[in-house]
């Protein structure tokens, strides 16, 4: 245990304890500058949180090949054009939706003569814009032909992006709608 | 430790350090000890009035699994109490609509405030699904917020139509018309649809080939207007304005009605367009409604905007 009362730790505290450790100019003595450097430190922990906390809730929404794709827009926009469907559909979200309330969403769809469009599958997506976290999807049930239900529960109040994803032959068609959650 | 007391008599515990640092066994503060007592006063006089100790956990509410407490409380039963406390509430309203006509209701602002909601309630539940929830409408199924109908939007129209459902019938004229034809027809109700007079070949065709008997004269839809201003209509679409009883509606979607009609069995293609009957007078059915629930629905139809 002698290394506790000699170790340089020990004299690092006694000097800044002690006294006359001022009058042998050591600054380490000094409370005004071990609040200084424990400002700093305080900042730089935070700092390093922050960071820490940027890379572990990130998203993940930025694409991979962002700039590629930025390049191809046009053709990414006309070959979207030329493989639509020519669906026309609707998403019915009831006006008085709010969050934390179950709420009947409905999707519509026919195809380009009117006739009811039946996809293998049809899942809901809803996205909040600024927190990932919240973000949820559901697959809708098949109420009538080209008439598809799903009850969902927002968490969060405010705007959410919503999405329908119809699938058919691996073609996916999206119909999407940003709607606003009530508080209640 | 405690063999020399320093302090006699002073209540400590006998525990002392350094000398004179000691334990004292004073007594808790009153207003501690009365809360203490007064909690568990009430702990116990709770547990005797209300529901408390699961006695048998294993067995079932109803079977009495807890102690029921000597007032006979219960969470159901104040729900269920609540609920008549509504029903009273909703009475004087429910009772005056029951003796009532729609028109009636309509021309009575409360009642009608009343009704609306109410009967928006009803809409979520037996309507929405196919006409939206706001009335709005979806492909295929027609909106009724708006002041095109196919049977009439009268009260008693409406009513009726709730009551019995709507089956509308359009023939298939695939193996009727020449292909010829079919084009030239769903070209005229494009034209008609647009805003146009139409074309006189195609005012033609259509009289020669019987559209009128269900379209009406001038393509509207309106068989005969009776001297007190009813329509006669059997639910074929009014040609001339521009909605689509089958969207999204143009040449494509014209061309594929008159081939394949709607609601024709055994036709494949043909257009699906029903409305089940929610009529229930007696209130027997699963899935219906009684006749208070129809008038409220037809005064909200009513209001969603295209009312006549």
């Amino acid at each position: 245990m002698s290394n506790v009362t000699t170790g340089p730790l020990a004299a690092g505290l006694r000097s800044m304890l002690d006294v006359s450790a001022r009058e042998t100019n050591s600054a380490w003595g000094n409370p005004w500058v071990m609040g200084w450097i424990g400002l700093i430190l305080v900042v730089l922990a935070v700092n390093a949180t922050m960071i820490v906390l940027a890379f572990v809730t990130n998203p993940g929404l930025v694409n991979e090949d962002y700039y590629e794709r930025g390049r191809n827009i046009e053709r990414t926009l006309t070959t979207r054009r030329a493989e639509a469907p020519g669906w026309t559909m609707s998403l019915d979200t009831p006006a008085d939706v709010a969050k934390e309330r179950a709420t009947t969403v409905r999707f519509h769809v026919v195809d380009a003569v009117g006739q009811p469009v039946r996809p293998e599958r049809v899942t809901y997506y809803a996205y909040r814009p600024s927190d990932p976290s919240a973000d949820f999807s559901q697959p809708m049930v098949e109420e009538a032909p080209g008439r598809y239900a799903v009850k969902v529960r927002f968490a969060l109040a405010g705007l959410w992006d919503t999405l329908v994803a119809a699938e058919t032959d691996g073609q996916e068609v999206i119909f999407d709608q940003r709607i606003g959650v009530a508080s209640r | 430790m405690a063999d020399h007391n320093p302090f006699p008599g002073e209540n400590n515990t006998g525990h002392f350090w350094d000398d004179n640092i000691r334990e004292l066994n004073n007594p808790p503060p009153q207003w501690w000890m009365i809360a203490l007592w007064a909690s568990l006063a009430w702990f116990i006089l709770y547990g005797l009035l209300y529901p408390m100790f699961p006695v048998m956990p294993w067995q079932s509410q109803e079977s009495g699994g807890f102690t029921r407490g000597i007032l006979g409380w219960s969470s159901i039963q104040e729900f269920e109490r609540g609920m008549e406390q509504v029903t009273a509430v909703r009475a004087q309203y429910e009772d005056r609509i029951a003796d009532m006509s729609a028109e009636e209701i309509l021309a009575d602002p409360g009642l009608t405030q009343y009704t609306l909601a109410s009967a928006k309630v009803i809409f979520g539940d037996y309507c929405a699904a196919c006409h939206g929830s706001g009335g709005q409408g979806n492909p295929g199924y027609p909106v009724l917020a708006d002041d095109d109908w196919l049977y009439g939007g009268s009260l008693a129209k409406i009513t009726e139509t709730i009551t019995n459902g709507r089956k509308g019938a359009m023939t298939a004229h695939k193996d009727i018309l020449t292909e010829a034809e079919v084009d030239r027809l769903a070209r005229f109700t494009v034209e008609l649809a647009d805003g146009g007079e139409g074309s006189e070949a195609g005012w033609a065709l259509f009289n020669e080939k019987g559209c009128t008997a269900c379209h009406g004269q001038a393509a509207n839809g309106i068989l005969a207007e009776l001297p007190d201003g009813t329509i006669v209509t059997v639910g074929a679409a009014n040609l001339t304005d521009s909605i689509w009883r089958f969207e999204p509606g143009g040449y494509e979607s014209a061309r594929h009605t008159i081939l394949y009609g709607v609601n024709q069995p055994g036709i494949e293609n043909t257009r699906d367009a029903v409305m089940p009957a929610f009529g229930d007078a007696g209130g027997n059915l699963e899935g219906k409604l009684d006749s208070n629930q129809i008038k409220k629905l037809a005064v909200y139809v009513h209001s969603l905007g295209g009312g006549q």
